[in-house]
Parts: C-alpha cells; structure tokens; sequence
C-alpha cells in the first residue's frame, strides 16, 4: 500500500493527474501526458524514491501503472 | 525546491491564463542536449515565482543554425530572456568538445543573435569536468584546457556586449559536486546528461535574472537573535553566558555573523527583530566580546515583545523599503510560519539546520542573487546604518527646513553620464516606491535612450554624515510631435533619500536647463502601480498642471495614468517656492 501511494504521488506530480485519478489500469494509452519525456522523468524519480535501478528493458516493458508497482514490490527486499 | 515540486506545477501549465500572473516573460533556451525535462522545471521555477513564462526552444540539435536564421521565432518574437546552456563532457563526444572552430561559430553567433533579438542573454560557462583519463593531471588534458578557453571567451562576450551575461555554471557544480550534476544514463539513453536536481539549481539561479529584471530584488536580511545570531537565550544566560566565542558551537555563530558582515559589506541591510529585553540585546553589543555585527551594522534593531509581523512591518517603513525585498532568517519553526501567514510578502526561507551550517545556508540562498554588484551596493550597508545617526539629529532639529540645511546636502548633476549605465539600469529595475512611471530598463536601454538623443540625467547626493551614492535620475525624451516640447519617460529617486526635497531641488534644475534649451513645455506621467503612492504628488508639487491628454497622441495610456504638463517659461519666472537652495548642486 505504502509503494502504491508513493507511486500514486509520484506519478500525479509529473503527468499532472489526480491520485484518485490513478488506477492499475492507467497507462500511456489512456494518459496523453504519459508521454516518453515523462516517462523517463517517471523511471529517474521512482529509482531515487525508492533507491532501487531499474534496467533499461525492465522501464520500457512498463505498459500499465500495475505493471509498475509489480516492478517496484519485485526490486524490494 | 525539490525538482518534482516544479515539475508538478509546470504539468499544470496548459491550464494557466498568463494573465492570472503577476507578470509574463518571453524566454528562449539554447541547449545541445534534450532539454524538454529542463524546460519543464524552469517553467516550474517561474510559476512558483508567480511569473508566466512563454519558453521557445531550438529544435533539437538545431541550436547552430537556428542561431543564423533571422526568420526564426527565437528572434521574431523578441524574448526578454534567452538562457544558453551547451555540454560538452568527457563521457560523450560532441562538436564542442572535438573542435574549437565549432565554438568559435557559435559564440559569434551568440553575439550577433544578442544584438538581433535583444534582451538579456545569459551564457552559461561550460562545466569543466574534473574527471578524464588524465585523472591527476587535470590540466594536462586538452579538453579541460579548450573548456577554460571556452569559459574565457563567454566572459569577453559579456564583458564587450551589454546584453550578454556570462552566468558561472562551475559554481553549482563545485557545490553540489560532479557526481550529483552528470546522469550518465540519461545522457547515453536521452542525451539528458543531467540531474533533475541539477536542473533545478541551475533553473532558479537562472530565474535570478528573471526576478532582477523584474523589481523583486532582496534588499533587507532581518534576522533573529536567541539562536539564530549566537546560542542559547540571552535573557537567561546573560550578555557573556551565550554560545558565541571560540569553541563549538559558538564559533559556528561567530562564522555566521561574519557571514551576514560579508553580506552586509556587498550592500545587504540587516535588521533585528526578536523578541528579547532591549537591556540583555543591549549588554550583548556593549559587553560581549566575539559579537562579529556591531550595532552600527544594523539599519533598524527592533527587540521587544510585540509581534514579528507588526516589527517587520515597522521595520519596512522605517527603511522605507517594500516587505518583498525582505528575508526573515530565524531558528523558530513556529514564528517563521506566523510569518509567512501574517505578512507573505516577506521571504521567509526554512532555515532548519544547525549552526554549523547557519553561513553556508545563506551562501546557497538563490533569493539573494544579484545579477551585478555596483558601488553602491557595496556601500549601501553601511548608508542605511548611518541612517540612524542622521535621525537622531532629526529628533533634536526643530523644523524639516533647518534639518535640511544643518545636513548640508549637496547634488552632483551627471548629464548622459555613460559610466554611471549599471546603476541607472539598476535604478530603474529596484525602485518601486518614488517611481512615476515605473519603466524598468536594462543597461542596453538606457544606452539606447543616449544614443537616440534623450537626457538621462542623474543626482548623485551626499551629506555631512556619509554618501548616498547615485540616488535619483529623469529620462527626457525630445522625440514629441510638437517641437519645443519634451516628456519626463521616467522620474524615479532611490526611498533611501525621500523626505529631503531633494527631489524638488532636482526637479528645478532640470526644468531650467531645459527652458534654458529652449523647450517650452514639459510633460510627465503618473502611472499607479501597488507600491508608488509616495510618488503620487510629486508633479503637483511641483506646479505641474494636470493635463487632460497624453502628449504622445495615440500613446498607449495605463490604467489610472495621470497627465501632467509644466509650461517651462511661465515657470522661469515662478519657479516652484519649495525647492530649498541649502541643497548645493555641483557639476
């Protein structure tokens, strides 16, 4: 819960949304601001956040905001 | 500011109407690199600065010829601003860092852009990277060599060209360090070789151009005592019994206050507002031994048991400065947020650290940018202290007129004086509150007002107990349809001389010399802004008659402005009772 916030925060931040208005489902497709500028400001934030490093296949496999917590609770101890 | 807090207000941006803002800018940024992340962030700084930006950009990697295209809208729609930032690093190569004769074209450029488009044009020094293969032998390395060069070059551009500002990248860089400046998987995946945290330091210290330009330059640094200038609490430790002296963690207090002396000795004013005894802060100045800021340092010391709000406010008044070029520096979590609920003018930073950071703190504070130091500036400090001496012989003169000549005022007069350009520019960009017109100009303005034949004319005044240095100025401008007439474009005085008839006396000279050049008619024009009532009067005052047109027959005409004219030959034989001839006026 604690990681779906601080994504939920993150994410409302840099694509300009609401936290309510972020569901597992949000995703480029349905998100104009979710474009790939953002995208990599959304990899850069989330890394320090949580002081974890992604690889570069890992950030472009992303396709949802579920997708992205997965990602995140599996770089976690 | 953490950089996602600008970024979450620049994701806001195509909601915003520019003229919900205090003000709108026009922009252009110059990069080699990707620089949406870095546009998206100095937006951000400008919005939370309550300022509007319209950002054009080069295309990417475009930078070199949209700099020859005069068609471009980087010069067709004329910016305020153009920031210019190029890397050129030891991880990747790029033309900078492969060949010199690149920079030597685009520097030209610059410099032909700077007179195209106008503006101010900060250039960005490049940053000169300490890592390489030559590891120890920094300066061995070539690149590190033509980097410097490069550096130099962008300060002979600034120093030759009015208009271009060398901006001193290295020096974020040597304080936060190259490590947090370079992300080197953003500059190979992106081309973005930077921090977001990096961008966001060099986005505010860019925007302190920004602000400069726009009046909301810091003059007054009003400080706590009771842990904040030494520690512990005087009234229960006494005048020799707080921590201020040799050892730790007294002489990171000692350390502080020879900050603020530095600050002081640029032309920052200091001021006390605390809640204390004025005895105990008293037996401090007299008895304590390591205080580094005598009394004279401060312009106004205001310690007693009222409010902060009301002191600071009292304080403005007394220094006759606005509560926005204000900074309230005080240990107290609570009394600063009283104070930014109570007075938001003021700029209240989180000074939220221990004493041993207290100087660096105030090092690192962007706030307090200026974009250039003139001699006045660094005598300012000191001209404010002294001030309270000329007070207290107010206190003991009986009548306003007496006072006047006891002071022994006397004005130089500088016709079209080219040297003085900085601190005219600079008067015209701080003074808010003796302002008719309120027309901020930049230094290349006002060379162009000389240049086209306007008198720009300004007092620089003194008295028995110091200089006020270079403190009031008019622009003439001749260019009127009728001929023998002209217009006051600007008539501003510096707060830290009113209520001396200096402006009278100043007035009245230049109303002769222009009726002895033969100009029978003067105009002049009172626009209101939210700071500038002490100006209100001073065109009645001075027997201006109100006029019922503008002089410029289709000149634009602000909100509220008010017509004056003065008629220069029935004025030759009246000339205003109230100017006070104690003041002398020398060439």
């Amino acid at each position: 819960m604690e990681t779906e916030s601080t994504l939920k925060k993150i994410f409302s931040s840099v694509l300009g949304i609401s936290e309510t208005a972020i569901t597992g489902t949000t995703s480029p497709a349905n998100t104009p601001s979710w474009d790939s500028m953002n995208a990599i400001v959304l990899i850069t934030e989330i890394e320090k956040a949580f002081g974890v490093r992604f690889s570069y296949d890992e950030a472009m496999g992303v396709k949802t905001f579920a997708d992205v917590i997965a990602l995140v609770q599996s770089k976690r101890p | 500011m953490n950089p996602l807090d600008y970024l979450r207000s620049a994701a806001r941006f195509a909601d915003l109407e520019p003229a919900s803002f205090a003000r709108a800018v026009r922009v252009n940024l110059i990069t080699n690199f990707t620089d949406d992340i870095l546009k998206n962030i100095f937006v951000g700084v400008h919005l939370q600065h309550d300022v509007y930006p319209d950002i054009r950009r080069a295309p990417y990697k475009q930078y070199h010829l949209e700099l020859k295209n005069p068609a471009s809208a980087l010069y067709t729609d004329k910016p305020d601003f153009t920031f210019v930032l190029f890397d050129a690093n030891p991880f990747k190569e790029s033309a900078f860092g492969l060949s010199p004769e690149h920079f030597d074209d685009v520097l030209a450029d610059i410099e032909a852009y700077a007179a195209r488009a106008g503006g101010t044009v900060v250039v960005s020094h490049f940053i000169t990277s300490y890592q390489s293969s030559y590891q120890n032998l920094v300066r061995e390395n070539p690149l590190f060599a033509r980097i410097e060069g490069y550096n130099h070059a962008i300060d002979e551009l600034a120093a030759r060209v009015k208009n271009v500002k060398a901006f001193d990248t290295n020096r974020i860089v040597h304080v936060v360090g190259e490590r947090h400046v370079f992300d080197l998987r953003g500059l190979y995946a992106f081309d973005i070789p930077f921090t977001h945290e990096f961008m966001a330091i060099l986005a505010e210290e860019w925007f302190a151009y920004v602000r400069a330009a726009t009046g909301g330059l810091k003059k007054c640094i009003v400080l706590d005592l009771d842990n904040t200038l030494w520690g512990g609490v005087v009234g229960e430790l006494g005048a020799t019994g707080i921590a201020l002296g040799p050892d730790y963690p007294g002489n990171a207090f000692v350390g502080f206050q020879r900050a603020l002396l530095d600050f002081h000795n640029r032309g920052m004013i200091l001021a006390v507002n605390s809640k204390n005894n004025p005895e105990d802060v008293a037996e401090v100045f007299a008895k304590n031994p390591h205080m580094v800021l005598k009394e004279k340092h401060f312009a106004d010391i205001r310690t007693n048991w009222n409010e902060k709000a009301d002191n600071i406010r009292e304080i403005a008044n007394e220094l006759n400065i606005g509560l926005d070029s204000m900074v309230f520096i005080d240990d107290d979590p609570v009394q600063r947020e009283l104070m930014r609920l109570r007075v938001p003018e003021v700029t209240v930073p989180e000074f939220s650290v221990p004493p041993e950071d207290y100087a660096g703190f105030l090092y690192g504070l962007t706030i307090l940018h200026q974009p250039t130091l003139t001699a006045e500036d660094r005598e300012k400090g000191r001209m404010y202290a002294e001030e309270r001496q000329r007070k207290t012989v107010l206190a003991s003169t009986k009548d306003i007129a007496s006072y006047i000549a006891e002071l022994g005022i006397t004005m130089k007069i500088s016709p079209n004086d080219r040297a003085l350009i900085p601190r005219l520019a600079q008067l015209t960009q701080k003074t808010n509150q003796c302002n008719a017109t309120t027309r901020r100009y930049t230094e290349d303005d006002i060379a162009r007002f000389m240049d086209e034949g306007a008198t720009v004319v300004a007092g620089t005044v003194s008295d028995k107990f110091g200089d006020y240095g270079t403190v009031i100025l008019v622009i003439v401008r001749p260019d009127m349809p009728k001929k023998g007439e002209a217009t006051l474009d600007t008539f501003l005085m510096s707060c830290r001389v009113m209520g001396r008839g200096i402006e009278c006396r100043f007035l009245d000279h230049i109303a002769r010399k222009l009726a002895g050049s033969g100009v029978a008619k003067l105009h002049a024009s009172f626009v209101p802004t939210a700071k500038n009532k002490p100006a209100e009067t001073v065109f009645e005052d001075h027997g201006f008659a109100i006029a019922t047109a503008t002089a410029h027959p289709g000149a634009k005409v602000a909100a509220g402005e008010k017509q004056y004219v003065l008629d220069l030959a029935a004025y030759a034989k009246h000339p205003c009772p109230k100017v006070n001839e104690a003041i002398t006026i020398t060439k």
